[in-house]
């Protein structure tokens, strides 16, 4: 019993940093309609700023309480600055572009912003001093807890206070509500948007930022902060309903307590209880527990799917001279065919993301779980039951089938902003289960000395990768002429129609999403035979941005751009990779840059603008 | 081989939006509804295709009953509808758009190749809506004529599976067309139903030239109730239909006079235009709202907006005040040209706007909803306005969405006030409001009028027309001449 109490005060101290967290990502889209991606950087801003005020640049602060307390108040102070800039540089670009773009962009600024901080404050893990005059514990129920603790406990509801007081009680407060309801009516009544949208982003950061920085007397500051903490986060603002900041209160507490209570009961599955609380919730309420349903935003205007590079040559000698081109460099040495085949693994995977991004409008930041649980599943399946290639890509097909048929039946339904925010949540939570069951997937020393593909067999199984991506390929132009491909793309662009039309339209998009995991479940399958070893960064978020990335750098809606989104990622990677330490923000940076100024891909820009 | 609607109810919490309709539509016949502002045309209409769950009674198509179906299942027994703003398939060719409709019953597989499927049926029903030279061409880039035919034939698309007679249930179908072409549309529709004994045509309508002329029988909806139904000539003469109804038209057309002469206690004196609209053009999407608009607002001119349902007033007074998205014309306030400004600019120009549907601060207190546009002394600017509409200071610190209609109303008008606007663009003041209210809502503008406030209103019923300047009237879109 007494354990229980202490887990749950446990619980409500981690509440109150969930609680800040979400709280401004829901100011944020309240009055601008943008899910706030990077929100996780501005926390981790917010604790490594205060934990390098505190112990490199001043450490006397950190020995006097007022002075520790000023710190924290400086680092929500930089990390709101940090929201005034790229509100200023990005997300005022984004108001009122389709939400592809918006969370593409944002997420884009998570990879700079993580570059940024890696390349200013060091990748060196910070431990920061406990809070003077809090150092202690106190002794409740005849354990002891930390008086930190009990400070961060008393905070949250005292932050909710204030925020209620600034929201209800100050004239920017009512504007902010104001704007959240009716924007534009607002400004025909002669307040000037703006400012207020600045307004909200700063002091969502703000409060990202605070949340940071209190969390420093008890754990480091380091650079995976970011998206530790964004994944709870979003998992917080679905439950408690996208735009309530008295939802996200309830839930933060709810998801708080269960994820204390998860750690001491079940330390490997705290996520999968966190996501399954979640999934409990939605069920009931669709929206969230006071949230309402999301209104669409601005559509792009419909994209016809390019299945040839234009006016160049027949798809069947695209095909033939890729195909050749592929073997040539497959016999031009091991190196060769090594990298060669990691591209035509990006391929499938790329490909399996497209198809539901390009027709169905569906975008996953989370595709890596589905890369990682094939490449768990086929890893497995070979070092346990001793299965070989063929079965061993079918275990992995049907691993990442089957958690796609539940993932994909909570989240379908709902609005395409908690189907990107739940993806990114999912892969952490396939990654999680992926370092922490240590008997079954060996933790962080991963599932080695697969033998899948014998060294003899290796042209074989280099060939073969040809066929099938050549194949996949093949599969999606066949795709997205066929008839399910056109009611794709006809329940991207006008739902209400297709429903009325008698399209199954929740039927469609659960049908896409289930393929395209399947699809890069085998990519993932086809990954860990040709490593011949599987480690849970096939879960991390690089994976997933992989997978982005290719599609995004050829150009969503080219068929061919993929391959060539691949083929660049993979060479660029080993060759500009190895040299240059940023160039994941680098990338971050272009793909804001590709977002603000030609959303329709490097392809897309070399094709010129189709419509104006 | 009829639609039979029997004693359908629909209340939304507790609202009598439908109120016990019944009536027949045989194959063959082209009947229209129609009805002023928010008699329930269009909740019958989704209660009928089914976009609305019914609160009591059915509706029966060919003897089946079509409560609680799905959209696909009403199309198997051969119902389908249109909407009032179309919306076709954008990213795939006319043709395509057909073939996958008629391909969807069948299921939709992901391997075969659609342009082989039913590619002489869609043709063939392409030829039919008089699209078949466009077959190839996109959706996205189709004019918008084009794009309600290709909608119709969408419909008829849907319907290429069903066995028995077909009931086409269209929305305004002629909506958002001007002139010639929406007489062809109409004609066309017509013929749908004369040529085809199994199918049935009903359709909703705000033009009395899309009425009359072509449908076969006329319904006519008022408050819920089918208040008279008949061939359009009898319809035409009906006393009720032409007071409730009918009869705006009629009068419209004769208060239009006036226009050309100034009122009497301006002649001989110049007025000065505060407000200026030259050849305005509004879209949605691809749809034409207004045709080059041209109007001025003098100081301390009432001028009323008169027109039907649909005619663009509404959208008038948004693209004045800068929320419509595609607007190409000239607007001038004060002699500044203010058609690039954004809409807080215009506001603070002295622009005060108060929109149909009132769009209050719903989460906020009535006090907020004043007090967040205020700009100077708030406290006395308040003051001086609660004085205009005294019934609303016992409730400052009610949550505006927990007021009625009335007050809501009055709530509209004086957050507005607050801004201390120069010039009003009021949409609809009496909408759906108590008489007793209205009285106040009227007085309260005709003071303001007398302290020289220019004030353009838009206004289906007659109340201020009667204390109007000059009356504007606007139909389809275009100012009556």
């Amino acid at each position: 019993m007494t354990f229980i109490a202490i887990q749950g005060l446990n619980g409500l101290s981690y509440a109150t940093t969930l609680f800040l967290m979400a709280a401004g990502l829901t100011l944020i889209f309240g009055v601008t309609r943008i899910v706030n991606f990077a929100h996780g950087s501005f926390f981790m801003l917010g604790a490594l700023f205060t934990a390098h005020w505190v112990t490199i640049w001043y450490p006397a602060w950190g020995e006097s309480a007022w002075l520790y307390a000023l710190a924290i108040l400086m680092g929500a102070g930089v990390a709101g600055l940090a929201g005034a800039v790229a509100e200023f540089l990005l997300l005022r670009r984004l108001y009122g572009v389709p939400e592809l773009y918006q969370l593409v962009a944002t997420f884009g600024l998570t990879l700079a912003l993580h570059d940024a901080m890696r390349w200013g404050f060091g990748p060196e893990e910070v431990f920061a001093p406990r809070f003077p005059g809090l150092k202690g514990s106190v002794e409740l129920w005849g354990e002891f807890f930390p008086q930190y603790q009990l400070l961060t406990i008393a905070l949250g509801p005292l932050v909710w206070l204030g925020l209620y007081v600034l929201l209800h009680r100050t004239r920017f407060g009512q504007s902010l509500r104001a704007a959240t309801q009716d924007r534009a009516m607002l400004a025909a009544l002669g307040v000037s948007p703006k400012p207020l949208m600045l307004g909200a982003v700063v002091l969502g950061c703000a409060l990202a930022g605070l949340g940071g920085a209190l969390q420093l007397p008890r754990e480091p500051a380091n650079l995976q902060m970011d998206v530790n903490v964004v994944v709870e986060t979003f998992v917080v603002v679905v439950t408690g309903g996208l735009g309530s900041i008295g939802g996200a209160f309830f839930a933060a507490l709810l998801i708080g307590l269960i994820h204390a209570l998860g750690i001491s009961l079940f330390p490997q599955a705290t996520l999968v209880l966190v996501f399954l609380t979640m999934a409990a919730v939605l069920a009931l309420r669709p929206s969230g527990l006071m949230g309402r349903p999301l209104d669409d935003g601005p559509k792009d205007i419909a994209q016809r799917f390019n299945i040839a590079p234009q006016g160049l040559m027949p798809t069947r000698a695209v095909f033939i001279a890729l195909g050749l081109g592929m073997m040539a460099v497959g016999w031009s040495g091991a190196y060769g065919q090594s990298l060669a085949a990691d591209g035509l693994i990006l391929l499938v995977f790329g490909l399996s993301l497209q198809a539901m991004m390009a027709l169905g409008g569906l975008v996953s930041f989370g595709h890596a779980a589905f890369f990682a649980l094939g490449a768990y599943g086929a890893a497995l399946a070979h070092s346990v039951w001793g299965v070989g290639l063929p079965l061993a890509l079918a275990a992995a097909c049907v691993l990442a089938l089957a958690v796609a048929a539940v993932f994909g039946a909570v989240v379908v339904r709902s609005s395409g902003v908690y189907l990107a925010m739940l993806s990114l949540a999912l892969a952490q939570v396939v990654w999680a289960v992926a370092t922490q069951w240590v008997s079954a997937t060996g933790g962080d020393n991963g599932v080695i000395g697969l033998n899948l593909v014998a060294d003899g067999a290796r042209g074989g199984f280099y060939v073969g990768l040809c066929v099938l991506a050549l194949f996949s390929v093949w599969g999606l132009r066949r795709l997205s002429q066929s008839p399910f491909g056109a009611a794709l793309q006809a329940v991207r662009d006008a739902p209400v129609r297709a429903l009325a039309s008698g399209l199954p339209v929740a039927k469609i998009k659960y049908s896409v999403f289930v393929l395209s995991a399947a699809l890069a479940g085998l990519a993932g399958g086809l990954f860990a035979a040709h490593k011949g070893a599987v480690f849970p960064s096939v879960a991390s978020v690089a994976t997933s941005l992989d997978a982005l990335l290719v599609v995004l750098l050829g150009g969503v809606h080219q068929l061919w751009g993929v391959a060539a989104g691949s083929a660049v990622l993979v060479w660029a990677g080993a060759e500009l990779g190895r040299g240059f330490d940023y160039w994941r923000g680098a990338l971050g940076l272009f793909v804001m840059v590709i977002m603000v100024v030609s959303p329709s891909g490097v392809m897309g820009l070399l094709h010129g603008r189709r419509r104006a | 081989m009829s639609l039979q609607v029997n004693q359908l109810v629909k209340h939304f919490d507790g609202v009598k939006a439908v109120n016990g309709v019944s009536f027949e539509v045989n194959a063959g016949e082209c009947v229209a509804l129609i009805g002023p502002n928010g008699a329930g045309k269009s909740t019958l209409f989704a209660c009928i295709a089914g976009q609305h769950a019914l609160t009591a009674g059915e509706v029966l198509w060919a003897g089946d009953r079509l409560n609680g179906l799905s959209p696909a299942q009403r199309l198997a027994r051969g119902v389908a509808r249109t909407f009032q703003v179309a919306q076709t398939f954008e990213a795939l060719t006319v043709l395509q758009n057909v073939q996958l409709l008629m391909q969807a019953p069948y299921g939709l597989a992901a391997y075969s190749v659609l342009d082989d499927a039913f590619k002489g049926e869609a043709l063939a029903l392409l030829a039919r809506v008089g699209l078949q030279h466009l077959a190839d061409a996109d959706a996205l880039g189709l004019a918008y004529g084009a794009k309600k035919r290709l909608e119709l034939a969408m419909a008829l698309a849907g319907l290429a599976g069903a066995t028995g007679p077909c009931l086409l249930l269209l929305d305004e179908p002629a909506a958002g067309l001007a002139g010639a072409e929406r007489a062809a549309l109409m004609a066309l529709i017509q013929s749908l139903a004369h040529d085809d004994s199994s199918i049935a045509v009903l359709y909703t309508e705000h033009n009395m030239d899309a009425v009359f002329g072509v449908a076969d029988r006329v319904l006519v909806l008022i408050d819920g109730l089918i208040a008279a139904q008949g061939l359009p000539h009898e319809i035409a003469k009906n006393e009720l239909v032409r007071t409730r109804y009918l009869g705006q038209v009629a009068e419209l057309a004769d208060q239009t006079k006036p226009a050309t002469t100034p009122a009497p206690e301006q002649a001989g004196k110049p007025v000065t235009t505060v407000l200026m609209v030259q050849d305005l053009n509004v879209w949605y999407g691809a749809a034409q709202a207004l045709f080059g608009v041209s109007l001025q607002v003098g100081r301390g001119e009432l001028v009323v907006l008169q027109g039907l349902n649909g005619a663009g007033k509404s959208t008038l007074l948004q693209a004045i005040m800068g929320l419509s998205p595609r607007v190409v014309g000239l607007t001038s306030y004060e002699n500044n040209n203010i058609s690039n400004w954004p809409a807080h600019q215009r506001a603070r120009a002295g622009l005060g706007y108060v929109a149909e549907d009132r769009r209050l601060f719903s989460g906020l207190t009535v006090q907020e909803n004043l007090s967040v546009v205020a700009r100077g002394n708030a406290h006395a600017l308040q003051e001086k306005v609660l004085d205009m509409f005294p019934a609303l200071k016992p409730l400052l610190h009610r949550q505006a969405s927990q007021m009625s209609g009335g007050e809501q109303q009055m709530l509209a008008i004086a957050r507005t006030l607050m801004t201390e606007p120069q010039c009003l663009l009021l949409d609809e003041p009496c909408e759906g409001i108590s008489p007793v209210l209205i009285e106040g809502i009227v007085h309260a503008l005709l003071q303001l009028r007398a302290q020289g406030m220019p004030m353009l209103v838009a206004e289906q019923n007659k109340l201020l027309a009667g204390h109007a300047d000059r009356v504007i009237t606007l139909v389809a879109g275009q100012i009556n001449p």
